[in-house]
């Protein structure tokens, strides 16, 4: 299903004639895409986010895992910027998120069902906006390549607010994927796909970062999605990374069969002796 | 972000047609009032015309007030407010563009060392005829605004 012929020459021209993304990601295999340490949100009283550290290497796929409230979503959200940080220290692709934001955000991007494109808008004007935004070079162009790769050009010309879950979800891929981004945050990026999509989407993700040697960080409710793309997966509770390791180490740690058992383990508090991890 | 405005004036008929007809009708009534005081009467009158006109400048500003305020709504509304500030746009350059109408913005595009990702080509980068629609308003305005000015003495 997944067309990826010329793909490794297309993001070299992207990207300006440099050395393909993979073999600059496997060289510097000890870089970190992110680095957080003691990092704190408090809203009006409430703890979001109680003093985690982690870091994510880059060219890996890494997932957040947690219960509602356990602080995913705001986590993301001061790694992308959008949120300040009470107190802590976030380091994106080797910049300074709180001094050098700039520097970092065309470099990255982002995508979640929860936050959506002008729906008067046609997925097209979308798209070149966003284009835009990101001073791409040649824009159509990368539209229409996108717009084969994740099969949405019967639709460019449709108004973003006529699209069905399923197609608004690649579209924000889409959107996502525009620049290049060599770190790609994630929100529940299948949320509300019947399984033939969520797996359409897995596939691509997985492509994607085969591809161009790109970070994923997600965070999802979906452990088989999470099994299947992570090889790091950070579980977290209330506020903190309560556990860490692969899907495989976490699973044999706590003597499951599959992640989703170990999730429910951490959330229903069976493992509330746990110290948090760093 | 101009364009994407643009975008949203033209997938939305009645939102033009309240931006442009009021302050038309405004314009023509006290305009052509103000005209006529200005040729017929005293000096006095002639201040009151100059008052007149303060007035119609003063729903041109209030028409701009509410284009501006429903443009930010709309984002929210859109909930795609997540999506504008994880882009390199900076958001003083968003608010310019809620409110501001780049002249031309065709010599920002060709300056050299210019790359994707510079944050400073976003507000100006418009092309492929989208500016020249974009210009088309605001220099309607600003043609009916000398228009009146004139007009008031």
């Amino acid at each position: 299903m997944l067309r990826n012929d010329g793909a490794m020459q297309r993001c070299t021209s992207l990207r300006g004639g440099r050395s393909p993304p993979v073999m600059r990601h496997i060289g510097a295999m000890v870089e970190l895409a992110v680095k957080v340490e003691n990092l704190v949100k408090h809203y009006s009283g409430t703890v979001a986010v109680d003093g985690i550290s982690f870091a994510v290497g880059r060219g890996v796929t890494a997932a957040l895992l947690g219960g509602n409230g356990a602080g995913k979503t705001t986590t993301l959200s001061i790694l992308l910027g959008l949120l300040l940080p009470t107190a802590g220290q976030v380091q994106v692709l080797g910049e300074d998120m709180l001094r050098h934001r700039y520097r970092v955000l065309p470099r990255m991007n982002f995508s979640s069902p929860f936050v959506d494109l002008p729906h008067r808008l046609t997925v097209r004007q979308n798209l070149l906006i966003y284009a835009r935004l990101y001073g791409l070079p040649s824009r159509g162009e990368r539209i229409e390549r996108l717009a084969e790769d994740l099969q949405i050009g019967e639709f460019l010309e449709r108004p973003a607010g006529k699209l069905s879950a399923g197609q608004k979800t690649r579209v924000a891929l889409a959107k996502a994927l525009l620049n290049e981004p060599e770190l790609l945050l994630l929100d529940e990026p299948t949320a509300s796909l019947d399984p033939d999509t969520g797996d359409w989407v897995r596939s691509y993700l997985e492509d994607y970062r085969a591809r161009t040697g790109a970070t994923i960080l997600m965070a999802s409710h979906n452990m088989g999605e999470v099994e299947r793309l992570c090889s790091d997966v950070m579980m977290m509770k209330a506020g903190r990374i309560v556990d860490r390791g692969s899907p495989e180490a976490l699973i044999d740690r706590y003597g499951r069969t599959n992640l989703e058992e170990v999730f429910l383990h951490i959330a229903r508090g069976s493992r509330t002796e746990l110290e948090p991890v760093s | 972000m101009l364009l994407r405005y643009l975008y949203l004036l033209r997938s939305s008929w009645p939102r033009t047609l309240e931006l442009t007809y009021w302050p038309t009708l405004q314009m023509l009534i006290w305009g052509f009032m103000s005209q006529f005081l200005y040729a017929n009467s005293s000096y006095v009158f002639r201040a009151f015309g100059v008052l007149l006109a303060a007035v119609m400048l003063w729903d041109v500003l209030f028409r701009g007030q509410l284009g501006l305020s429903m443009s930010f709504l709309e984002e929210m509304w859109a909930r795609n407010l997540g999506h504008l500030f994880v882009t390199p746009l900076r958001p003083y350059e968003w608010v310019l563009s809620l409110a501001v109408d780049e002249p031309d913005p065709r010599p920002a595009r060709h300056v050299a060392g210019r790359t994707a990702g510079d944050p400073a080509l976003s507000l100006f980068d418009l092309c492929d005829g989208a500016a020249a629609s974009s210009r088309s308003l605001p220099c309607c305005w600003s043609w009916a605004g000398h228009w009146a000015w004139r007009s008031a003495g």
